[in-house]
């Protein structure tokens, strides 16, 4: 199983760099990191979350990062945390800390049940996203996620991917949903 | 540890109160369930559960969050359930307010435990994850976490007594003590507020409270309040992480201070966070901690 492992987040570990590394010229990771303390205590500084309703972050493709941050900036999605937070974020301290969390190396592994079908070709079987500005479902808490999906269903968040598909989800389906991905565990790997 | 009722689908189950007949009771989301004996079929697939309020009935659908939505709940003097109902919002909007005042959101709902007679005791909460009743005067004392991004050093945490139903504590005009809203700021408060009878250290989000009433701990402990400070999450220089104490004088005034610490290390980072304080029959304390997934238990000996 570890010797299974290894290799897997050796590769993650070189596409996290190499993500990190395509867009980094614009980026200090290291400027993030100190941005990462005001994240932290809920999120982790490896993106690992610290409490519930904060999602797992570590890995995250930068985009989706920064499109979330710059969001709760502007007030198209709102949180009572997140808005008070991302409010005194400057740009590049958006991207600085989108790196910083993003290049970190996460690996997720399934352990039952079957996936859902709407999910899997941006999210993936695994919970790994399968694309830029896509986070990952991995591990997240089932209440995290059947949150987002009703308040995607309902137009407190947006998104026109995921609005029109949780639109047409019921309560139900999107429990089934939550709980399916809440179940893979991930590791994440810190890369300072 | 055991998983309980695993046959049930729980959403965020945080409130747990037993009756003094026994049962139990879980507050969660948006539903309340009571189990009469949950402590001999815990492991059990046919654990015997009823709904004290049903799914969807406790507020309505469209207002439920994550956050804010610990629920705590607690049995009265008067027999009846006390449960807090956090309002989702860092300052809860002005477009929300007759709803959350209609259904209890922002405030501490009671009914009997038959599920009648509901009806919102308390007014003006932001978000309450901590209550317990005076052991001689029977009155609700509660904490409350209080607004976000005005300061590192404002506005205050609370401990409130409230005395009679229907008693308003100044959300969201007021922000935590006696400190206006940066939203509300200006306006007319067009109810009348009691303010705290305990202001505490800003951001440290004061959390589950108990009255102690064991004869374990020395007499000057009788009837003082336990109450757990999870810790700040923005605050520049983190706070809390600690059990406190207040203890109460013989005019009603109450003074609050450390009781017991250390889980915040010199760098800043919590080594543990206490969620919630308990009597135990012994006269000893429980404390939980989430971030550790452990509990604590706190004795003397004399």
């Amino acid at each position: 199983m570890v010797r299974r492992l290894i290799p897997y987040l050796m590769v993650l570990l070189l596409g996290g760099l190499m993500l990190a590394g395509t867009a980094a010229y614009a980026q200090d990771r290291d400027a993030g990191r100190k941005v990462a303390g005001m994240c932290r205590t809920c999120h982790g500084l490896d993106g690992y979350a610290k409490i519930p309703i904060a999602p797992h972050i570590g890995g995250e493709p930068a985009s989706y990062l920064a499109a979330q941050l710059q969001a709760f900036r502007s007030g198209v999605r709102k949180h009572e945390m997140m808005s008070v937070v991302a409010a005194s974020l400057s740009d590049a301290q958006i991207d600085n800390v989108a790196a910083w969390y993003a290049g970190h190396a996460v690996a997720a592994t399934v352990t039952e049940g079957e996936a859902p079908a709407a999910c899997t070709a941006c999210h993936g079987a695994d919970g790994m996203s399968q694309a830029e500005d896509v986070p990952h479902l991995a591990g997240e808490t089932n209440i995290y996620i059947d949150t987002q999906l009703k308040a995607f269903k309902r137009g407190k968040r947006r998104h026109e991917v995921m609005s029109d598909i949780a639109g047409r989800l019921d309560d139900t389906e999107i429990r089934m949903i939550a709980d399916y991905y809440a179940a893979i565990e991930i590791e994440i790997t810190q890369v300072d | 540890m055991k998983d309980f009722a695993p046959s049930l689908q729980f959403s965020i189950p945080n409130g747990p109160c037993f009756s003094a007949d026994g049962f139990l009771y879980i507050a969660e989301q948006n539903r309340v369930l009571l189990f009469p004996a949950a402590e001999f079929f815990y492991e059990s697939p046919d654990e015997a559960a009823f709904n004290l309020v049903a799914q969807g009935d406790l507020i309505p659908p469209e207002e439920e969050s994550f956050n804010h939505t610990a629920r705590v709940c607690d049995i009265g003097p008067d027999g009846m359930i006390y449960i807090s109902l956090g309002q989702p919002f860092n300052v809860a909007p002005p477009d929300k307010l007759a709803l959350y005042d209609k259904v209890g959101i922002g405030g501490i709902i009671r009914m009997n435990t038959d599920g009648t007679g509901r009806e919102v005791y308390t007014y003006g909460v932001r978000n309450s994850v901590g209550h317990d009743f005076h052991p001689e005067t029977g009155e609700l004392w509660w904490t409350d976490n209080q607004v976000d991004g005005m300061g590192d050093d404002t506005p205050p945490g609370e401990i409130n007594r409230q005395v009679a139903a229907g008693q308003h504590f100044g959300h969201p005009w007021y922000g935590g003590g006696s400190v206006r809203t940066a939203d509300y700021k200006g306006e007319e408060v067009p109810v009348e507020v009691v303010m705290p009878i305990v202001e505490t250290v800003a951001h440290a989000a004061d959390l589950g409270m108990t009255f102690y009433t064991g004869s374990m701990f020395p007499e000057q402990y009788k009837n003082a309040i336990f109450s757990a400070q999870h810790g700040s999450w923005n605050r520049t220089e983190p706070i809390g992480a600690r059990v406190m104490v207040t203890m109460i004088d013989e005019e009603g005034n109450a003074s609050i201070e450390p009781f017991a610490e250390g889980w915040l290390d010199e760098n800043g980072e919590y080594l543990g966070r206490p969620v919630d304080v308990k009597q135990l029959r012994d006269g000893s304390l429980l404390v939980s901690d989430d971030l550790a997934v452990s509990s604590y238990r706190i004795w003397y000996e004399g």
